[in-house]
């Protein structure tokens, strides 16, 4: 009744003049009351036809959004004129949060919060990007300290064994035969579980440029915020729980750790970086692909892999 | 370098990237090879 109610009000208040109508958090209106992707789908088969009101279905929850909007199953089918992913902001719009950090720092900043706004508002609060990082990430009331189960908690029903999957990967194992032995499951069913966390965008699979062999493949974390967290909270959470030893912990060992992490991002905005200058004066070339590539060394016995 | 001997292509260039920058020698040697190197600063300056 409700969903009717305000709808039929909007198409009586806007008439003829063009007029949005904007719905947030769309999967939890959804879950407090299911009728509304059906009651949605009438309006959008009768009343709005001859109405100039834009509606917006905005929700956080990927699966939600892919699998009960956009899905065929859902009664809102067919009725989609648009769909936008809201992407992260790249490094050069991250830095734009920090304007008073060094180069170095504003990595670090892109680094820990994979470009997303909320995160980067919450550390760029603090004027200290350490402090910020200690507050939020190791710190057991810190924003984002439970934030990466929270998420998955919200897209998947048993994320116990997706989080052991994310911590094997962000600890180096990039293989499938390594990461069923890290969280000691068969291949199988670690292969399904990394579909899944494929198809939300926190993994992938990255091949040697120019190998599309399935074998060759190795998994990687996408989701920059996943990576931090999953590489350094979870085995420093004996001293999280204790503040007057993170302090101590941080400083000493936690923190030298950042530079090797580091290096991984700065591939990756060194990659970014070569597709904002493709096509300029800066580049003699013009990059067609761009990517990693590997293959087992043919003048050396021990077939050592050589990475570019 | 070396390793790019493996790439069977005639004509290749090298893009490097450093977080701290590049030395005087390599600087030289980038301005008549085809190397092009670039620093954090680059990244977000330019």
């Amino acid at each position: 009744m409700i969903g009717r109610k305000l709808f039929d009000y909007f198409i009586e208040e806007s008439g003829d003049d063009k007029t949005v109508l904007f719905i947030d958090e769309f999967p939890y209106l959804a879950a407090c009351y299911p009728p509304i992707s059906s009651i949605i789908q009438k309006y959008c088969d009768n009343k709005f036809l001859n109405t100039n009101i834009t509606l917006i279905l905005c929700g956080s929850s990927m699966s939600f959004m892919e699998n009960q909007v956009l899905g065929y199953k859902s009664p809102l089918y067919g009725r989609i004129d648009m769909q936008i992913k809201v992407e992260p902001f790249d490094y050069l719009g991250s830095s734009e949060f920090f304007p008073s950090l060094n180069y170095e720092d504003r990595l670090l900043a892109f680094g820990c919060t994979g470009g997303i706004p909320l995160y980067m508002n919450k550390l760029a609060k603090y004027n200290d990007i350490n402090e910020g990082i200690k507050s939020l990430f190791f710190n057991p009331n810190g924003f984002l300290y439970e934030e990466p189960s929270l998420l998955l908690k919200e897209e998947l029903r048993t994320p116990n064994l997706y989080e052991s999957i994310i911590e094997a990967i962000a600890l180096g194992n990039a293989r499938l035969n390594e990461i069923s032995n890290y969280v000691k499951e068969v291949p199988t069913k670690v292969s399904k579980y990394i579909s899944s966390l494929i198809t939300l965008k926190i993994l992938y699979k990255e091949n040697p440029i120019g190998n599309k062999s399935p074998k060759k493949g190795i998994y990687k974390i996408e989701d920059k915020m996943f990576k931090f967290y999953y590489s350094f909270v979870p085995k420093n959470n004996l001293y999280i729980i204790r503040p007057s030893l993170i302090d101590k912990v941080y400083d000493q060992e936690i923190k030298s750790k950042f530079n090797k992490y580091l290096g991984f991002i700065f591939e990756e905005v060194s990659k970014q970086y070569c597709m904002h200058i493709n096509g300029t004066p800066k580049l003699p070339f013009i990059l067609k692909k761009l990517g990693k590539w590997w293959v087992n060394n043919p003048k050396e016995k021990d077939k050592k892999k050589l990475m570019f | 370098m070396r390793k790019s001997e493996l790439l069977n292509y005639k004509e290749k260039y090298y893009i490097m990237f450093s977080k701290k920058g590049f030395t005087p020698d390599l600087i030289e040697y980038a301005k008549i090879n085809k190397v092009i190197l670039i620093t954090l600063e680059d990244i977000y300056t330019n």
